[in-house]
């Protein structure tokens, strides 16, 4: 049998979808194609791209390091409050990344309640270095490693973590043979919702770190510096970021709809 | 709770006991899931209730397997070893020859949810067994797996656990895998031990109503002998019953038989009618609790029946009297155990 879907439900569909992929489409109409090889070396595109791989892909590690510990503790202990260090380890998913930006200079910038102990002592400054950038990069993508991890701890039979201790195996043993392998496929998804993340961040990056060539200007921040001084080569700079969501958004259903 | 029991090496102990009778919570305080709150666990004359789970010298064997899902069969039964740092090396050779003996038709790479529930609780028997242990337990290690394939897995369960060097306590929810594996039976009730004997003594006299209706069945154990009329003959060493097989059996075939006391009807002459089933003997006992009364017979093979109390008085049974006894071919429950089950072999099952 032929379902009829009403004429108005086609009308709105198609304007949706006109209204997402436009964009994309209108980048590639205008890319100037003809000195696309001088307009990605004028916009500094390599670099970018080194960086923003570099950014993103330490940022998705460190989330992994010090988001799945977290997401153990929220999942597992029965520390008071949990509901609230929930919330507070959330709260940059829904935070504008700006003032996370903001928030980051006043805790770690030179003049900032750690930062300004860490400046005096060891001499380290965080602020217009990559490691800011990775920093405040940590700081938006790890909440996604941490949604996804708890969910996926509180989804694993305890029993398991029990048979492995009365099968001999310590906390540590069990965690490394038994929890960590059934809890690849959310680890996998968290990790790459985490790199998509940090791909694109933008505010928090270019407040707390700033917008210096080769050392924190990632690809978002190039395009939003060169799309005045050369529209060209901010269109290239944008169908990169194009090109590697796809291949973002390609690898993240392979990895969500496998079975376990 | 309050439980006390003791096995010794070689040994099988039973608890037998209904849902919510306390069982997994004996379970859970020998494996250290569960800290006792008084008490003592001594294995060898070392107490081990304080030790954590995982220094204990403990194998178990769960319900629901709780085989480690992304590891293969050969690693599930490598990790006990793996986990008390015995090198990789040795602990895949242990494994695998531990596996090729009670699990000889699984592929030693394959994940366990490729496996059936016969199979998976075969590598869950060779895990537990890995290490060692001076205790097995056993929780209900049958009631997951398909009926086809539990003789195989008794059979294992009655070789190895005789075999291994430690003791065994097994937790039977079927009062049958209780009184056909273990040495001795423990039936715990409300988290207390009510009785405990060897499968004999605790069938022949159950000391409550509830461990009557539980273990106080007739059990026949011998050859069936396929009759021309679609019955046939079970021979045991004790004396020859007629049972109905639901299916045609081969001269030979290993059973196991039970007889609900309630079905025996007693009668004081030669009964005539249908029943297939007719003896004439002694009565050795008869436990008479004013309500309901089981009356032992010294028949072959010999005979419990359950009467009413009021039976008793109107047939003026005494002990020592003799009586007939009848039941029909029908009331019998037959559990095939297949012709070669009688040597258990590792490697008879899992087909």
């Amino acid at each position: 049998m032929r379902s009829r879907t009403p004429l108005p439900l086609w009308i709105l569909a198609g304007a949706g979808l006109v209204c997402v992929s436009l964009p994309v489409v209108a980048l590639v109409l205008r890319a100037p194609w003809d000195d696309i090889a001088s307009s990605l070396r004028g916009a500094g595109a390599s670099e970018a791209l080194r960086l923003s791989l570099v950014v993103s892909l330490t940022a998705t590690a460190l989330s992994l390091l010090l988001g799945v510990p977290l997401a153990w503790i929220l999942a597992r202990s029965r520390i008071p409050g949990r509901s609230v260090l929930r919330a507070i380890v959330v709260l940059p998913i829904v935070l504008p990344p700006v003032v996370g930006g903001i928030g980051l200079l006043a805790a770690l910038g030179r003049g900032g309640v750690v930062g300004q102990w860490l400046y005096s002592t060891f001499g380290l400054q965080l602020t217009f270095t990559t490691w800011g950038a990775i920093l405040a990069t940590t700081f938006v993508s790890m909440p996604l490693v941490v949604l996804a991890t708890e969910a996926g701890l509180r989804s694993i039979d305890r029993r398991y973590e029990q048979a492995a201790s009365a099968l001999g195996a310590s906390p540590r043993y069990s965690i490394r043979r038994v929890v960590l392998p059934m809890l690849g496929p959310q680890l996998a998804a968290g990790a790459v919702l985490a790199w998509a993340r940090a791909l694109g961040e933008f505010g928090a990056t270019i407040t707390f770190a700033g917008n210096l060539a080769g050392r924190t200007q990632t690809l978002p921040l190039a395009v939003y510096e060169t799309r005045l001084s050369d529209p060209g080569g901010a269109i290239f700079l944008s169908l990169i970021l194009v090109v590697l969501s796809i291949a973002v958004l390609v690898a993240m259903r392979d990895r969500i709809t496998r079975a376990r | 709770m309050d439980v006390a029991l003791d096995v010794d090496d070689g040994e099988m102990l039973a608890l037998l006991g209904p849902n919510g009778a306390g069982k997994s919570t004996v379970v859970d305080a020998l494996i250290g899931t569960l800290e006792l709150t008084e008490g003592v666990i001594a294995i060898d004359g070392e107490r081990v209730d304080a030790l954590p789970p995982e220094q204990r010298p403990i194998g178990v064997c769960f319900q629901d397997d709780l085989l480690f899902p992304r590891l293969s069969a050969l690693e599930n039964v490598a990790f006990p070893l793996r986990a008390r740092k015995v090198p990789k090396a040795e602990a895949r050779r242990r494994a695998r020859a531990l596996l090729q003996r009670l699990a000889p038709a699984v592929d030693p790479s394959a994940r366990p949810s490729s496996m059936s529930g016969g199979e998976r609780q075969r590598v869950a028997l060779a895990r537990a067994l890995a290490p060692d242990p001076r205790l097995l337990v056993l929780d209900e290690p049958f009631s997951n797996v398909d009926v086809s394939a539990r003789p195989g897995l008794r059979a294992l369960v009655r070789e190895v656990t005789r075999t291994f060097g430690g003791a065994t306590v097994l937790i039977a929810h079927d009062p049958l895998d209780a009184l056909t594996l273990a040495d001795r039976v423990a039936l715990l009730d409300a988290g207390r031990i009510t009785q405990t004997g060897t499968p004999d003594e605790i069938r022949a006299a159950p000391s409550s109503h509830y461990a009557a209706d539980l273990v106080g069945v007739n059990l026949f154990v011998g050859e069936l002998e396929p009759l021309g009329d679609g019955a046939a003959t079970l021979r045991t060493p004790d004396g020859e019953i007629t049972v109905s097989p639901e299916a045609a059996v081969s001269p030979g075939t290993r059973s196991l038989a039970t007889l609900k006391p309630i079905d025996v009807s007693l009668h004081a002459r030669e009964p005539e009618g249908s029943a297939r089933n007719v003896f004439r003997g002694q009565i050795v006992e008869i436990a008479d609790d004013g309500d309901r009364a089981r009356v032992r017979l010294a028949t072959r093979p010999p005979l419990t029946a359950e009467v009413t109390s009021g039976s008793v008085a109107r047939m003026g049974l005494r002990t020592g009297g003799e009586v007939w006894a009848s039941f029909k071919a029908v009331e019998v429950s037959l559990q095939i155990e297949g012709a070669d089950s009688a040597q258990p072999q590792a490697g008879t099952l899992g087909r």
